[in-house]
């Protein structure tokens, strides 16, 4: 579904990735781990089209995206939960919901009816100021505002920052059930139980290359990965 | 959120109730200035719908003023056209050159974006000096036909006036609302708040507040149109980037950005104001620079801030019960 390919991405004349290679298989979820620095959220922004790509190509559904904006990766099917729970924080939990519609036009309600049904808690909150909310509600809020451009495959940088563990482990249940209507998902992550909870298949970054890669389970129980990369 | 909807619709209603009473009865330089407070709130409202909207500040407004006054000018006095189809064409070259100025202009933001504006609209001043076969040059254009008389009004020229001046207000703002409603002024909220997250929500940024530049500077022509008939004289000064393009941004921001009928009531104290202290002329410009600066300091939010603090602590005092009623803008 997604497959990128020797991409190099970075900001003047600095160059973040280098000779990156990943792959999402339809329906499939993939976690991409690494410490600070590593080049996660430069890797987020270069699949979401906020950052180009100087080298490689990304192609996705059969299509080359590498030169594509970002409005048309997200009329594709490519949508991002950006870093640090964003949300619009003076407008209310449905007008940011309404937002999330945007390329489908006017408020679509079967839509809207499937997020407060994955999220009960914003549909309690639809009309309350998203900023005045918890961390974990807005990160909750900012996953349904994507779900509600009918994603493919959503792209998610770190979505536990800063959050307790107890909102760790709702973006997780979450996240698991919006796997189970067939999105995938390509999870950009340092927290390690969200990883093994959603990730099938891992990489791991180390200063802007793929240093290591296979199934999740088996990475992330490696010793070595836990040591070396992710200071555990 | 609610009374701001209420006050949308007030406003414009206390505006009518004012028009009906008065328009009968007002001697000639009332009318006047009303007629002048209704042309800078058609600038102002839709003014709003790029400040208020997209958060950029643009100062090239006076230009895009002065291409309608001096399109209406050109065409009534030396191509023979009716004021209607002069109006139109007016709106839509100020239309087109907003459009143009826009795809310069959004290649900057913030404050690179307001002294590049500031730049095109003072290049456009010299070229309403500059460009005299078209614009008269210093001396301007003198002897612009008056509005077409609307029926019933044909023996009250200040008053017919007043009222085609107030109708063009009433599509401004209408066609304000609409835009403010649409996708399109969805987007451009988005566009403010955020533009990192609005590009990830799929919204094309250019597109958005290309279409909030261009719907500005629409009206701004109209508006400079109504000016150069109801004045009969366009002189280059009137569209300086100090006389209209910097008044602009301050019925905005003292009117209250970003409400549509903040900017209106903006218009009203601005322009009513020297009129008003005109008895004490000595110290009227002084009065009028210490309004400016309480409402940056005091009122950043501006009349339309103060009255909805109002209205919500009344309305809080009321009830304490929390509306649930599903909210749209």
């Amino acid at each position: 579904m997604l497959s990128i390919e020797n991409l190099a991405a970075g900001y003047d004349r600095l160059e973040v990735l280098h000779d990156i290679s990943i792959k999402v298989e339809e329906a499939g979820s993939v976690v991409v781990l690494g410490p600070n620095g590593a080049g996660k959220s430069t890797l987020c922004r270069a699949i979401s089209g906020l950052l180009p790509c100087r080298h490689g190509k990304i192609v996705f559904d059969g299509k080359d995206m590498t030169g594509a904006s970002p409005a048309d990766r997200v009329r594709a099917g490519i949508v991002q939960v950006p870093e640090g729970r964003q949300v619009f924080p003076d407008m209310t939990v449905l007008e940011n919901l309404r937002l999330g519609s945007w390329i489908h036009g006017e408020p679509k309600g079967p839509d809207l009816q499937k997020a407060f049904d994955l999220f009960p808690r914003l549909a309690e909150r639809r009309n309350q100021n998203a900023g005045l909310m918890s961390g974990g509600e807005q990160q909750l809020l900012a996953l349904a505002r994507a779900m509600m451009a009918r994603p493919s495959l959503l792209l998610l940088d770190e979505p536990t920052q800063g959050l307790s563990p107890v909102a760790i482990e709702q973006v997780a249940t979450a996240l698991i059930s919006i796997r189970a209507q067939g999105v995938s998902i390509l999870l950009v992550e340092q927290n390690l139980s969200l990883a093994e909870a959603v990730g099938e298949r891992a990489y791991v970054l180390e200063t802007g290359r793929c240093a290591l890669e296979g199934p999740a389970a088996e990475l992330l129980s490696s010793d070595a990965v836990a040591a070396s990369y992710l200071g555990h | 959120m609610k009374q701001e909807i209420t006050f949308r619709w007030v406003i414009p209603a206390i505006v009518v109730l004012l028009a009906v009473i008065g328009i009968p009865f007002a001697n000639d330089y009332l009318l006047y200035v009303a007629t002048i407070i209704v042309l800078m709130s058609i600038l102002a409202v839709s003014y709003d719908v790029l400040l208020g909207l997209t958060g950029y500040l643009s100062l090239a407004h006076g230009f895009l003023y002065g291409v309608g006054a001096y399109t209406t000018a050109y065409l009534t006095t030396n191509s023979g056209w009716g004021y209607w189809p002069a109006l139109v064409a007016s709106a839509v070259i100020s239309g087109v050159m907003g459009t143009v100025i826009a795809l310069v202009a959004f290649r900057t933001r913030g404050i690179y974006f307001a002294v590049l504006t500031l730049g095109i609209g003072l290049v456009g001043y010299q070229l309403f000096l500059v460009l005299e076969p078209i614009t008269g040059g210093v001396g301007g254009f003198i002897g612009i036909p008056g509005l077409p008389s609307l029926p019933g009004f044909a023996d009250a020229p200040q008053r017919n006036n007043l009222v085609i001046a107030l109708l063009v207000l009433a599509v401004a703002y209408g066609a304000s609302m609409l835009f403010l409603r649409s996708s399109i002024g969805a987007a451009c909220l988005a566009v403010r708040e955020d533009v990192v997250l609005a590009q990830s929500l799929g919204i094309r940024i250019g597109m958005a507040r290309l279409c909030a530049f261009s719907f500005s500077a629409v009206f701004a022509g109209a508006a400079g149109s109504l000016f150069a008939a109801i004045s009969n004289f366009v002189g280059p000064d009137d569209f300086s980037v100090m006389a209209t393009g910097f008044q602009t941004v301050v019925y905005v921001v003292v009117g209250g950005m970003g409400t549509l009928w903040g900017p209106v009531l903006g218009a009203v104290l601005i322009v009513a104001l020297p009129e008003i202290l005109r008895g004490a002329s000595t110290y009227a410009v002084f009065i009028y620079g210490l309004i400016l600066l309480f409402f940056i300091l005091f009122a950043p939010k501006g009349i339309a801030g103060f009255l909805l603090a109002a209205a919500k602590r009344m309305s809080r005092s009321g009830r304490v019960v929390i509306s649930k009623e599903a909210e749209a803008r």
